[in-house]
């Protein structure tokens, strides 16, 4: 689905490449989601897939063919979400009627119930509407689509208690074997019990991508009074220790994102770092 | 082909259509009564046989059109927007395509539909209130037939400045053409200036022996290679703007 090799890039005017040897693979049938900290490239990269922005070297493919040549077919296979939503100035029903049949796999059925689901009135003005409603339009537009690539930068900023948990619904009920979504965000609790692989980004390479089910069997998350010897990594808590150790039982644990986003950080600050790029995928 | 696929097209032209047709309707009205009002102050004098229209065709059509025409691309250049334009999954020929119809030949044809509108409004208002009209518009005049077919030329230079500049398109393209114009000059002035020493009597006079200063004048070329050159290069100015557009992508 998505395939980057040696993928380098840097912003006109900054001295420092953002990515200097990306590597990435995301097969399809992936809910992955996409951490980093500020300024990492989260959203640079997501763009970069939806041939937004062209890699100065390396390979970039998606779905096969390179989204820098920016063909028709595949802009039709890809729905970008982006962090900043610009909607034009027209009723939903009318944007529906101008932009839907730009892709061919376009449900209106099921736009319909997502935008039921999300509560929000066919006849309304777009540019009238709040943050959060016109990403939960513009999501139930997405999901609609049916494009086999939907992008998400930032999904849940903006949505409400009820909206996220909503999202993470809508998400799970429109995913399958041939589609991916691929979700970038600071909010790394909104992903917990979504996603199906993780990556993390951070000075341009990727710290970590590998699959949920890899990481629970490899890991296992206990709160402590006390932190053990073997402990990993340990964040203080109210109830005593978050604690992430070695899973010796071979059994999958429930994995904190947070914790596990702190570890990789702390790994990687401490240039301990214990992952390579596409491990276990 | 995958540049031009006639469902999609026709889908991104409507789409254009509506989004700028609103800004054309607008202008449009206000056009209609300023211009009505210019009129009957003109025909308020005696002034009844005047070409008016050769003054208030070319110069709406020169300023709606070309003020349209530097703001068509504006959503590309627009950060937020930015993306939405750049999602839609079509091709750079049937963006430029679509702009172009809508700003370039198509306008030309709403214009000369909306002239007769006002100058039959006008003559109206004109007659009952001051018992004249000026020249009722002749679409076949030279005048009108020139100018139409140069703002053909100037549409597609503008064109290129509404995709090339990401600010006050209009003003800017203006001022390129000018400065272009102007080394131009410069150059083939130096040029001739160096190669045909002789031939300058004092600084600026040219005055080339036994020729007459005519035969260099455009006027006596042969037609058809002033046409020639005339389509060439409007040709290749839009398919610089077509380059252009694709460069404004990465």
């Amino acid at each position: 689905m998505i395939e980057l090799q040696d993928m380098g890039f840097t912003y006109p005017g900054s001295a420092k490449p953002l990515f200097a040897n990306l590597g990435l693979n995301v097969p399809a049938g992936t809910i992955c989601g996409l951490l980093g900290p500020n300024g990492a490239g989260k959203s640079t990269l997501l763009k970069m897939l939806a041939g937004l922005i062209f890699p100065h070297h390396g390979t970039c493919r998606v779905l096969g063919t390179a989204p820098a040549l920016r063909e028709p077919d595949l802009l039709a296979d890809i729905f970008l979400l982006p962090e900043i939503t610009f909607v034009p100035a027209i009723r939903i029903n009318t944007y529906l009627a101008r932009y839907a049949s730009f892709y061919p796999k376009f449900d209106y059925a099921v736009f319909a119930r997502v935008v039921a689901e999300f509560e929000l009135d066919i006849n309304q003005k777009l540019h009238l509407m709040s943050l959060g409603q016109k990403k939960k339009f513009l999501l139930a537009f997405g999901i609609a689509t049916n494009t086999r690539l939907l992008l998400m930068d930032e999904p849940t900023n903006g949505l409400d208690i009820r909206g996220k948990s909503q999202l993470r619904q809508i998400l799970v009920a429109h995913y399958d074997s041939e589609r991916s979504f691929i979700i970038s965000t600071h909010q790394v609790h909104d992903l917990d019990g979504l996603i199906d692989s993780l990556a993390i980004l951070s000075d341009g390479r990727i710290l970590l991508h590998e699959t949920m089910d890899s990481l629970s069997t490899r890991f296992s998350v206990e709160t402590l009074n006390r932190v053990p010897d073997d402990a990993i990594y340990y964040e203080e808590n109210l109830g005593g220790f978050a604690v992430i150790k070695s899973n010796s039982t071979g059994t999958e644990s429930r994995l904190d994102l947070g914790l596990l986003y702190g570890m990789v950080t702390m790994q990687q600050e401490q240039g301990t770092i214990a992952f390579t790029q596409e491990t276990h995928l | 082909m995958n540049n031009l696929r006639w469902p999609r097209f026709q889908r991104l032209f409507l789409n254009d259509l509506q989004t700028q047709g609103r800004k054309i309707l607008m202008g449009s009205a206000g056009a209609l009564v300023v211009g009505v009002l210019l009129y009957l102050t003109v025909m308020s004098g005696p002034n009844g046989d005047v070409l008016l229209y050769r003054a208030f065709f070319i110069i709406a059509m020169y300023a709606g059109g070309l003020t349209l025409t530097s703001m068509i691309f504006s959503d590309m250049h627009h950060p937020d927007e930015r993306y939405f334009y750049l999602m839609q999954p079509v091709s750079n020929f049937e963006r430029i395509l679509s702009r172009y119809l809508i700003s370039g030949p198509l306008f030309h044809v709403y214009f000369v539909a909306l002239y007769y509108v006002f100058e039959m409004v006008a003559r109206v208002l004109s007659n009952l209130f001051f018992g004249q009209a000026a020249q009722f518009f002749d679409y076949r005049d030279s005048v009108i037939q020139g100018a139409s077919r140069l703002y053909l030329v100037a549409h597609a230079v503008v064109l290129l400045g509404a995709i090339y500049f990401r600010s006050y398109a209009l003003a800017k393209t203006i001022l390129s053409l000018a400065g272009l114009v102007l080394a131009c000059i410069t150059v083939l002035w130096f040029s001739m200036r160096l190669v045909f020493w002789d031939y300058f009597p004092s600084l600026f006079a040219f005055a080339p022996a036994n020729e007459p200063a005519t035969s260099f004048h455009p006027a006596n070329w042969p037609t058809y290679i002033h046409w020639f050159i005339a389509v060439a290069l409007y040709l290749w100015v839009l398919f610089i703007a077509y380059t252009t557009l694709q460069d404004h992508e990465a």
